[in-house]
């Protein structure tokens, strides 16, 4: 009888209204994806820099001259000079490294630039460039060429350069090159290895730069663990600051200035301790300082203000399921107010009908919840794989790579709760439409129209 | 515990068979929480004393049925007579528990309505009653025979009484089980509802016009089941028609207008 049961139940009455049964499974397979997706993003986030930059165990920080980055707009650079950089290099102790952080207008003066220099017998002080190009700014310009003994450069921020080496285009330096480049090509000082052009917005036309090997790094004993924002220091090229400085053969200014502590508990006073010698040069400049730790608080903040709106989002849609679960329920309710005085007219009880109306609900429900997660877990699968790997900018940004580090196991219990609160939902919404129903006398069922 | 499956089956096979001599041979049995069990056919089966039944539809009042008084016997076949709106269909749905009255009382096998539970009613809707009505009332999306089934889904009656295939013989429509309603005639689709009225081997079937939508040689044929199935089967018939080629089947003619019985006779000889 059960089989016969279900097939009244499906044929009757599911089957019946096709159109009405698909709605409501899309709308419930949408509310499993918005539950499962931003669940999945924030725990990539979480993984991606709260987990990930805080097992590295340094704190590294940008100074900032300004409070709001803008790369395009050469007005907004201030006046911190490759000079300001070199002092501060000799007067502190304990940074682990120092970058320069130029806006990347400060050098179209000195176009056509040999601009690299691997660095010979480096020591600290050395510039460590670990800037990173958001890819949305220019990377569709890119027009990267060969010279030299290179042959294999993509054209894309992520390219593989050399053999397994990433290159990591910076924005404001594109000096940024695996030290695989001259251990596996063989380069040599004075060969240019890397040219390109490309046409950056702020400038309206083509700048061609071309690299060229200044000297040979003597790689520093760096422990292989140790990185900065994600980034890999063994897959980094040190560069003297005075090269640096004599490569750009000026004293232009420089936007800001990346650099790491030792260690961490320290990291707050060499902050300062830069911005005060910064201060005593350039006193009309405002600096801000942003820590690992102040990015990945950011980020922390940023995360939690989201998923307290995904959290009125996810109560929203439940709210909304079960207004269509109740309203629909009422609606077929009353569509077959005849068959349920048939059906109790050959027998059926108050609860032989209220199990039927909710069954046909719950049917669809677990349908949708079925579906919508297989289809969460299938989308967050496609993007993950169809999204290059990112490494972590300096500032907290939206990509799609962060569905990469997703943890899957852990979302599994969220979308078990999920889905058990709205099959939960659902069936307190059909049950008092569903328990009216059974309730109708069978005299004034038959007669209903 | 340890009887083998093959053998269990055996023991409740027989165990059917036994009840189901019983069933046909005491009467009508109504396994409902123990307390109607074998029919005492000393006293009538379906009794109404003072039966009345009012509607309030706004302001208005309006007695559908008022004072009836009827004795219903097993195995008699009745027709209700009488114009529209003379209670006809109240005083069915009142008998086959499907309405309750407004006063009086009905009491089945001398156990009075009124104490029933829901659940109980239910069960005497499964099982002792079988319901055939004007608009044949079939689920369009179920095949005949699936129709004839529905029942049996409520039903706590074993299984070996709710032979499909028996009852859409007797109601000779057996060589239409795979039909939807859409692809039946108005006669066939009556002759699925008196299938199903029939499918749970209930003692009292209760037809509302059930010849009501039908041409006069299809209701001829039907009511030829109804005849059958009460000389044959012992079955209570109950309809209520106003056609008199319908009535002139029964051997009880109770007559109605405006919601009274104005004449409760016998026919003689009416075979």
């Amino acid at each position: 009888m059960n089989i016969l049961k279900s097939r009244l139940l499906i044929k009757n009455d599911v089957m019946r209204y096709k159109g009405r049964t698909l709605s409501i499974i899309i709308i419930f397979i949408s509310i499993m994806i918005l539950g499962i997706v931003p669940k999945a993003l924030y725990s990539g986030i979480e993984n991606y820099y709260v987990n990930g930059v805080k097992a590295l165990g340094t704190n590294a920080m940008i100074i900032y001259t300004g409070n709001t980055p803008n790369f395009l707009d050469i007005n907004q650079i201030y006046g911190i000079s490759f000079s300001d950089i070199s002092h501060i290099d000799k007067n502190i102790t304990g940074i682990k490294y120092l970058t320069p952080f130029i806006q990347f207008a400060s050098y179209i003066p000195s176009n056509n630039l040999d601009v690299v220099t691997l660095g010979v017998n480096s020591s600290y002080g050395n510039i460590i460039n670990t800037g990173l190009l958001n890819g949305s700014y220019w990377s569709s310009n890119y027009n990267y060429s060969v010279n030299g003994t290179l042959t294999k450069i993509g054209s894309n921020l992520n390219t593989t350069f050399g053999k397994n080496e990433t290159v990591y285009e910076t924005g404001i330096i594109p000096c940024i090159i695996g030290y695989g480049i001259y251990k596996d090509m063989n380069a040599s000082v004075g060969q240019i290895i890397y040219s390109f052009s490309f046409a950056p917005p702020s400038i309206g036309g083509i700048m061609e730069v071309r690299l060229k090997v200044a000297g040979i790094q003597q790689y520093r004993n760096i422990p292989p663990i140790i990185s900065s924002f994600g980034f890999d220091i063994n897959s980094m090229i040190t560069i003297p600051l005075l090269s640096t400085v004599t490569m750009f053969n000026t004293d232009y200014h420089v936007y800001g200035i990346i650099a790491s502590s030792s260690n961490f508990q320290n990291s707050t006073a060499i902050g300062n301790s830069i911005v005060s010698i910064l201060t005593k040069s350039h006193p009309d400049i405002t600096y801000t300082i942003m820590t690992q730790e102040g990015v990945i608080n950011t980020i922390d903040n940023e995360v939690n203000a989201s998923v307290a709106f995904n959290l009125i989002l996810n109560a929203l849609s439940f709210f909304i399921a079960a207004l269509i679960i109740f309203v629909l329920t009422i609606i077929a309710v009353k569509e077959r107010m005849k068959e349920i005085g048939i059906l109790k007219a050959t027998g059926a009880t108050k609860y032989d009908i209220l199990m039927i109306f909710l069954s046909e609900q719950m049917l669809i429900t677990v349908a949708g919840i079925v579906i919508g997660t297989l289809s969460g877990f299938l989308l967050l699968h496609v993007i993950s794989t169809s999204s290059s790997i990112y490494p972590v900018p300096y500032y907290p940004t939206f990509s799609l790579s962060y569905f990469r580090y997703t943890d899957i196991a852990s979302l599994v219990p969220f979308t078990i709760y999920y889905g058990v609160t709205l099959f939960i939902i659902s069936l307190i919404s059909a049950f008092y439409p569903s328990y009216k129903a059974s309730c109708q006398e069978v005299v004034d069922s038959l007669h209903s129209d | 515990m340890l009887i083998p499956h093959t053998f269990r089956k055996g023991i409740v096979y027989k165990i059917d068979k036994i009840r189901v001599i019983l069933w046909e041979d005491i009467g009508q049995v109504c396994s409902m929480n123990g307390y109607v069990n074998t029919v005492n056919k000393s006293h009538k089966m379906l009794k109404l004393v003072n039966v009345s039944k009012v509607y309030t539809i706004g302001k208005d009042v309006i007695h559908a049925l008022e004072n009836i008084n009827v004795d219903i016997d097993h195995g008699e076949f009745i027709s209700v007579v009488g114009p529209s709106g003379s209670g006809k269909s109240t005083l069915l749905h009142i008998i086959g528990l499907i309405d309750i009255p407004t006063e009086g009382k009905y009491s089945i096998n001398e156990r009075e309505v009124s104490t029933f539970a829901d659940r109980d009613k239910a069960n005497l809707r499964s099982e002792l009653f079988g319901f055939v009505f004007q608009d044949f009332y079939l689920f369009p999306r179920l095949t005949a025979i699936e129709n004839v089934l529905v029942p049996t889904i409520f039903s706590r009656k074993n299984a070996i009484l709710n032979n499909s295939t028996n009852v859409m013989k007797m109601a000779k429509i057996d060589n239409r089980i795979d039909h939807k309603p859409s692809e039946l005639s108005g006669g066939e689709k009556q002759r699925v509802a008196i299938a199903r009225a029939l499918i749970n081997d209930p003692g009292v079937i209760i037809a509302d016009e059930p010849t009501g939508n039908l041409d006069s040689k299809t209701a001829e044929d039907i009511m030829k089941i109804f005849k059958y199935l009460n000389q044959k089967k012992k079955k209570t018939i109950i309809i209520a028609t106003h056609n008199e080629l319908v009535s002139s089947y029964a051997d009880r003619i109770i007559k109605l207008k405006d919601g009274k019985i104005v004449e409760d006779s016998k026919m003689v000889n009416n075979t």
